[in-house]
């Protein structure tokens, strides 16, 4: 691939993540909650706990924005909190239910070794991220230039400034108004319901 | 493969409850099907993963709009989502309280409402305590059933009878109880239930009770005699099977949903006739509607109507207004609501079981109603 191909994990991203950027947030809310609420609904036996699921892990995540530096690999991160609240979520049903229905213990044993088996693991988290680049690459190509110059490039904060010569202030506001910009684009390939 | 149309089928959640089986014991046969079907499962979510249903709006609004995302406020931000969504899942895992507080006033009246009953064919009445050992004796001092805890088991046919000597077993609210008839059907009564049925059957005749409420029927192979259920409007024939008939009268519908075996459901004005009974599978139910006088048959969530004998409320995309009645009849409450708005709203959720005062501060947690507990009156506002 190109050597512009986007990923999710550079540091500039995380650090706004980090700072508590909205709109930071907002993108990697609008680019992983559905997806990641397929994912969920794949693991559980009840559907509708997905949501709920998926929408804890954001939660969590703003809530301990502090400690995202530690993040290496964020769509890893997120597939992965995803999968463990499911698997919780699993083993809760599991002590909960009672083990004479027998539809039920199959259905959970079932799902728990799914879980658990470390090559449809590491398909779906694999997918995941490739659908993300493709849902990046779908963007109008302005909005996808500006996406990846600031947000996937790599590039850090004084280093986008001393290229372009304009100070701090300024790339802050630049990539501010990107992803303002960037919110409405979005919604032009993530189908809203109502 | 025949093996793979099945297995989409069933991620999909279109499989019929045969095929159902028939794949999940394909995949526990031997590892080697499992990690097949896992890799298959896992490209299926893959293939998913465009597919967006969810309303990502609300959440970001409540969540990115609000300054501080605080424990505190959390209620708040889910409880616009799963609003929204119009999923709510309330899980509160206290084992289920069978008990009721018959006597907290202190005064005693002759029979209770709240006490299980049951009406003698001379029509005396008898209050049946929960833990008792009570007798059915008939007039000439035959014991004909015998009570064990909360089942009441009548005995088999020794000596046949030439008529019909009728028993009325009713439950009321918050409580539920067991009752074997004399040709070894088991049936459980759930809460707000009356069951009318004969202490013997007559030989070689059709077995027939009279339900007004819900159960749930374990019936006795006996293919020379039809087993038949009669509620108000509709019947249901069998032969040995297992279902479940919720016909209570203030519900819109009377549904029978099949576990086992085969049943027939019909009209219960003008007489049985094979070629106008609807037959149902397992796995699907009947539902006949009073309003318009129309049987509807579909593929049926089997735990959502046998929930109860577990002593639980499993409710999918349920209207507030019909979760009421199920919520009265199971704690014995009188349920009051105001809030025209709250009636349509459709809930899922699932108890098993709390008190109800647990219940309605689950709800207050995520969707915010004005409600007011007073023993066991609820107005909602």
């Amino acid at each position: 691939m190109k050597k512009s191909q986007p990923n999710v994990n550079n540091d500039f991203f995380l650090s706004l993540l980090e700072k508590g950027e909205k709109c930071a947030f907002e993108t990697l809310f609008r680019l992983y909650y559905s997806k990641l609420v397929q994912i969920a609904k794949g693991y559980l036996i009840y559907h509708q706990e997905a949501e709920s699921i998926v929408q804890n892990v954001f939660l969590k995540i703003w809530e301990n924005k502090g400690t995202l530096k530690e993040v290496t690999n964020i769509n890893s991160y997120l597939y992965t909190m995803t999968k463990n609240s499911c698997l919780d979520q699993l083993r809760h049903e599991k002590v909960k239910r009672n083990f004479l229905d027998q539809r039920f213990r199959i259905k959970s044993e079932i799902q728990y070794q799914f879980i658990q088996d470390d090559a449809a693991s590491l398909l779906l988290e694999n997918e995941l991220e490739s659908k993300i680049i493709q849902s990046i690459e779908l963007l109008p190509e302005k909005c996808k230039n500006i996406f990846k110059k600031s947000r996937f490039e790599g590039l850090k904060h004084g280093e986008i400034a001393s290229q372009m010569g304009i100070s701090h202030k300024t790339v802050d506001n630049h990539i501010a108004n990107a992803l303002r910009h960037m919110k409405l684009h979005l919604r032009e390939f993530i189908t809203i319901s109502q | 493969m025949m093996m793979d149309k099945k297995i989409s089928n069933y991620l999909r959640g279109t499989a019929t409850s045969t095929e159902v089986e028939e794949v999940e014991a394909w995949i526990t046969s031997n590892d080697q099907n499992a990690k097949k079907f896992y890799s298959f499962k896992a490209k299926y979510i893959a293939s998913t993963m465009d597919e967006t249903e969810v309303d990502l709006n609300s959440f970001y609004h409540t969540n990115i709009n609000s300054k501080n995302s605080t424990t505190k406020n959390k209620g708040r931000v889910l409880f616009t989502i799963l609003k929204s969504a119009a999923v709510l899942a309330l899980l509160v895992g206290v084992t289920y309280i069978f008990k009721d507080n018959i006597n907290d006033s202190g005064s005693t009246p002759i029979i209770s409402k709240d006490a299980i009953t049951l009406q003698l064919s001379d029509g005396t009445v008898e209050i049946i305590s929960e833990d008792g050992t009570a007798r059915v004796v008939d007039s000439e001092g035959n014991v004909l059933g015998s009570q064990r805890g909360s089942q009441l088991v009548y005995k088999t046919n020794e000596t046949s009878k030439e008529e019909l000597i009728y028993n009325t077993l009713t439950v009321p609210y918050g409580k539920r109880f067991d009752i074997v008839l004399s040709d070894g059907t088991q049936v459980i009564l759930n809460s707000g239930t009356s069951l009318k049925y004969p202490v013997q059957f007559l030989d070689g005749d059709n077995r027939q009770v009279f339900l007004n409420g819900e159960a749930f029927f374990t019936v006795a192979k006996d293919l020379a005699s039809p087993f038949i259920v009669n509620t108000n409007e509709l019947n249901v024939r069998v032969m040995g099977t297992k279902f479940n008939l919720s016909s209570y009268p203030e519900d819109q519908f009377i549904n029978t949903t099949l576990v086992e075996g085969s049943v027939l459901v019909y009209n219960s004005n003008g007489t049985f006739d094979s070629s106008k009974a609807a037959p149902l599978e397992p796995g699907y139910k009947a539902e006949w509607n009073k309003f318009n006088q129309q049987i509807m048959i579909e593929a049926a969530d089997i735990a959502m109507h046998t929930d109860w004998l577990n002593g639980k409320i499993i409710l999918r995309h349920v209207p507030f207004k019909n979760i009421v009645k199920k919520l009265e009849r199971h704690y014995n409450v009188e349920i009051t609501n105001n809030n025209l708005k709250l009636d349509e709203e459709l809930f899922t959720a699932s108890f098993d079981i709390e008190t109800i005062d647990q219940v309605f501060r689950t709800f207050n947690e995520t969707y915010e109603m004005d409600y007011k507990i007073n023993n066991r009156q609820i107005v909602i506002n």
